[in-house]
This record gives structure tokens, C-alpha cells and sequence, in this order.
């Protein structure tokens, strides 16, 4: 009996057989980058001096992650994921309000010479209506805030880079508000929200 | 942190191989996915799934190392315009992640077997001569796996929706 082409095969369509095909799937992970990421993870954490650069070098990375992590278990250092702050480069997750209950999202901050660039990545959050759209802020609190942009989603979920001029340290609280085309302030109806850990 | 780069690394470094051949870029983007993961795990509600967050900030994090390796200005000067990248889809990149996460979930006898079928193009006798085994019993390991995928591979196989467009960061968080 002649063997059957694994495409026939009842539960593999085409397209997952031509993905299968795909060398980049089968690479083995790369164990020094392993050494590498938990050196670059330490670093944060690190007493002050200790730095370990993000770098394209890999063989210095191993030899810096070998530093650092001596130099962590030197001062005994423990290393917990919750303990960080949040510096420059913040993947920041967005609380859904009951506005938009089934909404989530994570936005990306970071402190540029040109301003503070946010990139937003939201799912479950419907398309604006035709007279209103969302609007993103960043905030010290309910009562002062700066607008970074506005959107309305009618071409689905996505990515959208806004900016603001100033900064997530100066205003840690993030808001997605929906508004009415007919009033510019702050509608105070908000969708989604995030605080920069401070 | 070992442990999560053992789980979720492999499907991270195939999408940013998905999206660049230069393994130094694909290193790069692999190491501050995890980097940046770890400075927002406060925000990260446990319990939750971990990937589809984490794949968000892969695909975000190559999004911007491939922009900025395409500046025409990313010499000694400063950038002066930032630069589209066209790239596979965010549907397409997570696609490839899952189906990373799902043939690392298969036992390593049963990938084998599905890797040298469908990378090497090998029929199920020369999979047989290959490993050494029977014929009957790769056919078996193939089965198998392919079952184990279609199961583990089904919310790829409907029409996109908004119930099973799962690459959004599924995540909830609270304020502080």
C-alpha cells in the first residue's frame, strides 16, 4: 500500500502543510541567547555600575551575562519579576473599563529626543461611530492630562503610533476616552487605562 | 525567566526569523522581547496567557528594529524620516508563532517525524530507514502528530473574527 502525501492528511490543509515547509520553524532555539537574555534581565536588576548593554555581539553577551550574574549572586541579589519599575522602553497592559468590558490592549512608550512615542495595540474595542472617535492621553490624574492622538478602528484592530509631548514619568496614567466629534475635551468616558509604575 | 524563554522562546525567535534573515537582528529582537516582557510583568495579570502578549511585543519589537535598519540615515547621522516596513501580517507572523508553540508541544519522536516529511520532503520509508523504525510505526507518529496539530492548530483553521483573532495581548490589568 503506497504511503498518503502528508497534505492529504484530514486535519492538515495546504496552507499548514506550506508553513510546515518553512525552515524558520524547525531552527533549534538558541541556547547562548538564553544565557543572554537572563544576563540582559539581571542587569536590570543589578546594583548600580553593573550594565549589560543590549547588543548584537553575541559571544559578549555570554561573556557579560557570565559578569553579571556573578556579580548578582556576589551581592545576593533575588531576582522577582514584579520588583521592576518601569524605565525607558515601557510594554505598558490596558485595563479595560465596563465601557468596553471585553477591550484589552498593550501600549508601547518610548522617550524620544522628538517626543514620547506610543505605540497602541488594542483588541475587542468596536469601531468608533461615524460622529465619534477614541482619543489617547496621558494623565497625572482625572483632572490634567495631554492629549497623544486620536483614532477610530473602522478598518478593524491593529497597531497605531501615536505621540505626545510630554512624558509617561511626568503623566503615568493612560486613558483611551471615546469622544464626540462635537466636543473636543475630554469626554471622561474612558475604554481603556494603564499606569506606568512609578 | 529561564523557564519562560524555554517555553515561549522558540516561537519567539520564529517570528522575528519570520521577519528578518539576519541572525544577529533575530538575536536582537529575540533578547529585548524578553527584556521588555520583564519590565512590564507588573502589569501583567498572572494567570493569563502568557504568548499572545508576549508575541505582541516580538512582532512590535522587530516592527521597530526593521524600521530602523532601513533608515537611510542609520549611519553617523541622525535620522531624518522614519520608514514604512512591509512585512508579513500580524494574522500571518502569529500564525507562525502558534504553529511553532504547537510542534514544540509535540514529543520529540513525533516532530521528527513531521519535520522530515514536510522540511526534509522524505516518504514515510525513507522516514523508516532514516530513524531506524518501521514503517507502521511512523505512520502511526505521523498520525498522531497531525491529530495532535489539527487540535492544537483549530482556531487558526476559521475565518478571522473577533473570537478567535487571538494575537491581541490578552491581558487585564490593574492600575498600580
Amino acid at each position: 500500500m503506497p504511503d498518503e502525501p502528508f497534505d492529504t492528511d484530514p486535519g492538515i490543509d495546504a496552507d499548514l502543510a506550506a508553513l510546515l515547509a518553512e525552515p524558520a520553524l524547525w531552527e533549534p532555539v538558541d541556547a547562548a541567547l538564553e544565557d543572554a537574555v537572563v544576563a540582559a534581565i539581571s542587569a536590570e536588576s543589578a546594583p548600580a555600575g553593573v550594565v549589560v548593554p543590549i547588543t548584537r555581539s553575541r559571544p559578549r553577551l555570554v561573556a557579560a551575562a557570565a559578569a553579571v550574574v556573578l556579580v548578582v549572586l556576589a551581592v545576593g541579589a533575588v531576582l522577582s519579576i514584579r520588583e521592576t519599575s518601569a524605565p525607558a522602553g515601557i510594554e505598558l497592559a490596558l485595563e479595560p473599563t465596563e465601557l468596553a468590558p471585553t477591550a484589552t490592549g498593550l501600549v508601547s512608550i518610548d522617550d524620544t529626543p522628538l517626543g514620547t512615542r506610543l505605540v497602541l495595540s488594542v483588541s475587542g474595542l468596536p469601531p468608533a461611530a461615524n460622529d465619534q472617535y477614541y482619543e489617547a492621553w496621558l494623565r497625572t490624574g482625572p483632572e490634567a492630562g495631554v492629549s497623544a492622538g486620536t483614532f477610530h478602528l473602522r478598518g478593524g484592530d491593529g497597531e497605531i503610533e501615536l505621540w505626545a509631548g510630554v512624558t509617561a514619568e511626568d503623566y503615568p496614567l493612560f486613558t483611551i476616552t471615546i469622544q464626540d466629534e462635537a466636543d473636543p475635551e475630554s469626554s471622561g468616558r474612558v475604554v481603556l487605562r494603564g499606569r506606568v509604575a512609578e | 525567566m529561564r523557564e519562560v524563554y524555554q517555553r515561549y522562546g522558540g516561537a519567539i525567535q520564529t517570528v522575528a526569523r519570520s521577519m528578518t534573515r539576519e541572525p544577529e537582528l533575530v538575536a536582537e529582537i529575540v533578547q529585548q522581547t524578553f527584556v521588555k516582557a520583564w519590565r512590564a510583568a507588573a502589569t501583567f495579570e498572572e494567570g493569563r496567557d502568557l504568548a499572545p502578549w508576549l508575541y505582541t511585543i516580538a512582532r512590535r519589537t522587530a516592527v521597530d528594529a526593521l524600521r530602523r535598519e532601513m533608515r537611510p540615515t542609520a549611519g553617523d547621522h541622525e535620522p531624518e524620516v522614519d520608514v514604512a516596513v512591509t512585512t508579513l501580517s500580524f494574522e500571518r507572523t502569529w500564525e507562525i508563532h502558534e504553529v511553532r508553540r504547537a510542534l514544540d508541544d509535540l514529543p520529540a519522536e513525533e516532530r521528527e517525524v513531521v519535520r522530515l516529511s514536510h522540511l526534509v520532503g522524505l516518504s514515510h520509508p525513507q522516514i523508516a530507514d532514516r530513524m531506524g523504525i518501521p514503517v507502521g510505526t511512523v505512520k502511526s507518529r505521523s498520525a498522531r502528530a497531525h491529530k495532535r496539530l489539527a487540535v492544537a492548530l483549530g482556531h487558526l483553521a476559521d475565518p478571522p473574527s473577533a473570537a478567535n483573532r487571538r494575537p491581541g495581548p490578552d491581558v487585564v490589568v490593574g492600575e498600580e
